[in-house]
């Protein structure tokens, strides 16, 4: 797994054209997959003024083909699970994907719905977790950018 | 003409019993708004306003799986009845619109909320329903107790409103005493919080969307400092599972009331309000429906910070919490939430849930902001959907 994100970090150093000085820059594809909002609200607050995420390297991108990594919150609900598929194979190697929040870490306080496969791992093998409900814009920052200091 | 029919008490109200032509009549003569209809055991109960606003309940039998429709005659119930057939499996006769909502045939049963539950159902792919996470269902054989952490996650963005309108329900169906004044109290302080920390998500998703760039940042500035007062003050940033049937879970922590109030500060340092009224204006002045949301959030925070104060201090000592009874019944419980009001409906059997339902105004937020888009130039809608901020969650359960 270390060598997966070695991997995406030389990819996307290359891409920036920062070399051995070490220019970072991950993109993120979000993708909510029946979430409350609850991790919504923290995600926006992160990648916000507020916390400044593109300062550590971290940018989301609208596009599947332009991100490496997918960040997924909500409790992965069956009607969502086509598109999720769908995102993650146009996603150009290599990629990762982390779950972000309770929900998408196993399906919360879902689990056992009819209407909830339950967490990331019921539909894409899954690369990193950050729990909480919702975890905060801080932890989601730390468990992210953690990921990457290998 | 509604009074004249048979009647099940609900909290200290009362749900109707209609025969099939009553319900029907009632539909065609009756002119009271229509505020939502939902399923439960061999019944439709549909929930209408009265002139002075207060509820109406009125309910119709299902007979072998049908129901008369109301949507001929209400346009609005087309929404629900489509919900209705997609969850408990009852079809209204002569309904307008007979597509699902949000059964799309990815689940392994279906009519999920019909006892017991049908096996699968030819798949179709999906149009809505991504945010169906079966919340009705996880709600049933629970206690109001147990089942309020579901409540709390409807919508995010307005979790302590569907903690109070699902614990006033609970609290109505129980038929206990009322609740201690200290927790009314913390409630009210909690909701304020939550309808600022909405308005400033307001501007800010406006301001995005107008390219309003150091706007912007200053509103993610003032969000951050009110999920972080939330936090010092309630133990969570979004105060989610601290309002719970009986009263509230845990009191105010020491140091959150001075922590909230340092909110006039920020929000004065922020100066979101005169860049709001600089920057944005000029954006907004050929779309009055997007201005008008503005300056409602605007209003709302100003009177939300000047309310917490007096709520603070006006705060009764005594306790926070009071066991709600093992009861059977009904009741209803609503509040205003950050984007409308907020209404629950729950009937208890033993003291579990045997039937529930949440209305959350994104079945009204929804629509009218469909409306709204259409009557803008392409370019702006954007700043439509930035100033309405309609969730699918809360709709779709």
């Amino acid at each position: 797994m270390r060598a997966l994100w070695r991997a995406i970090r030389d990819n996307v150093t290359r891409r920036a054209g920062g070399g051995a000085a070490g220019v970072r820059r991950v993109a993120l594809l979000h993708r909510d997959c029946g979430s409350c909002n609850g991790c919504e609200i923290e995600l926006r607050l992160m990648a916000s003024a507020a916390h400044d995420a593109a300062r550590r390297g971290l940018m989301f991108v609208s596009a599947p083909q332009h991100a490496d990594v997918l960040v997924v919150t909500g409790p992965v609900t069956r009607n969502s699970q086509p598109a999720l598929g769908a995102a993650w194979d146009a996603m150009p190697d290599p990629k990762m994907v982390v779950a972000v929040g309770d929900c998408a870490v196993d399906g919360g306080v879902f689990r056992g719905s009819y209407a909830v496969a339950g967490g990331v791992g019921s539909t894409l093998l899954v690369d990193g977790a950050i729990r909480g409900c919702p975890p905060t814009a801080q932890q989601i920052l730390d468990g992210l950018a953690g990921l990457f200091e290998v | 003409m509604i009074g004249g029919a048979g009647s099940v008490p609900c909290g200290e109200g009362q749900r109707f019993l209609l025969e099939a032509e009553g319900w029907r009549e009632m539909a065609a003569s009756v002119d009271l708004p229509l505020r939502a209809m939902w399923g439960d055991e061999g019944t439709v109960i549909a929930l209408l306003a009265d002139a002075a606003g207060s509820d109406v309940l009125v309910s119709v039998a299902v007979e072998a799986g049908f129901y008369p429709a109301l949507s001929p005659f209400r346009p609005e119930a087309a929404g629900f009845e489509r919900m209705i057939r997609d969850l408990w499996g009852f079809s209204a006769v002569g309904g307008i619109d007979a597509r699902p909502l949000l059964d799309f045939g990815h689940w392994k049963v279906t009519q999920p909320m019909a006892r017991p539950a049908a096996p699968y159902a030819p798949p179709e792919p999906p149009q809505s329903g991504v945010a169906h996470k079966g919340t009705l269902a996880l709600l049933r054989g629970k206690s109001p107790r147990a089942a309020a952490r579901f409540a709390a996650r409807v919508d995010g963005a307005a979790t302590v409103a569907h903690s109070i309108a699902f614990a006033r329900a609970a609290e109505a169906a129980s038929g206990g005493a009322p609740i201690h004044a200290r927790a009314r109290g913390l409630r009210e302080i909690m909701a304020t919080v939550e309808r600022m920390a909405a308005a400033v998500e307001t501007i800010w998703r406006v301001a995005e969307a107008a390219g309003a760039g150091v706007l912007a940042g200053r509103c993610a500035l003032l969000r951050a400092a009110v999920a972080r007062a939330a936090g010092a003050a309630f133990g969570h940033r979004l105060m989610m599972d601290v309002v719970v049937p009986g009263g509230v879970s845990l009191d105010i922590a020491e140091g959150g009331g001075p922590a909230l109030l340092r909110l006039r500060r920020d929000w004065a340092d922020s100066l979101v309000p005169a860049l709001a009224a600089e920057q944005l204006a000029v954006r907004l002045r050929d779309l009055p429906v997007v201005a008008e949301r503005v300056d409602s959030a605007l209003d709302t925070i100003a009177t939300g910070l000047a309310a917490l104060g007096t709520a603070l201090d006006a705060l009764p000592e005594g306790g926070i919490m009071r066991a709600i009874a093992m009861a059977e019944g009904e009741g209803i419980g609503r509040t205003a939430g950050p984007s409308g009001e907020v209404v629950h409906w729950l009937r208890l059997e033993s003291g579990q849930i045997a039937g529930g339902f949440i209305l959350d105004p994104a079945w009204t937020e929804g629509p009218a902001c469909a409306a709204a888009r259409l009557a803008v130039a392409e370019a702006d809608r954007a700043l439509v959907d930035a100033a309405f901020g309609v969730l699918a969650s809360g709709m779709e359960l």
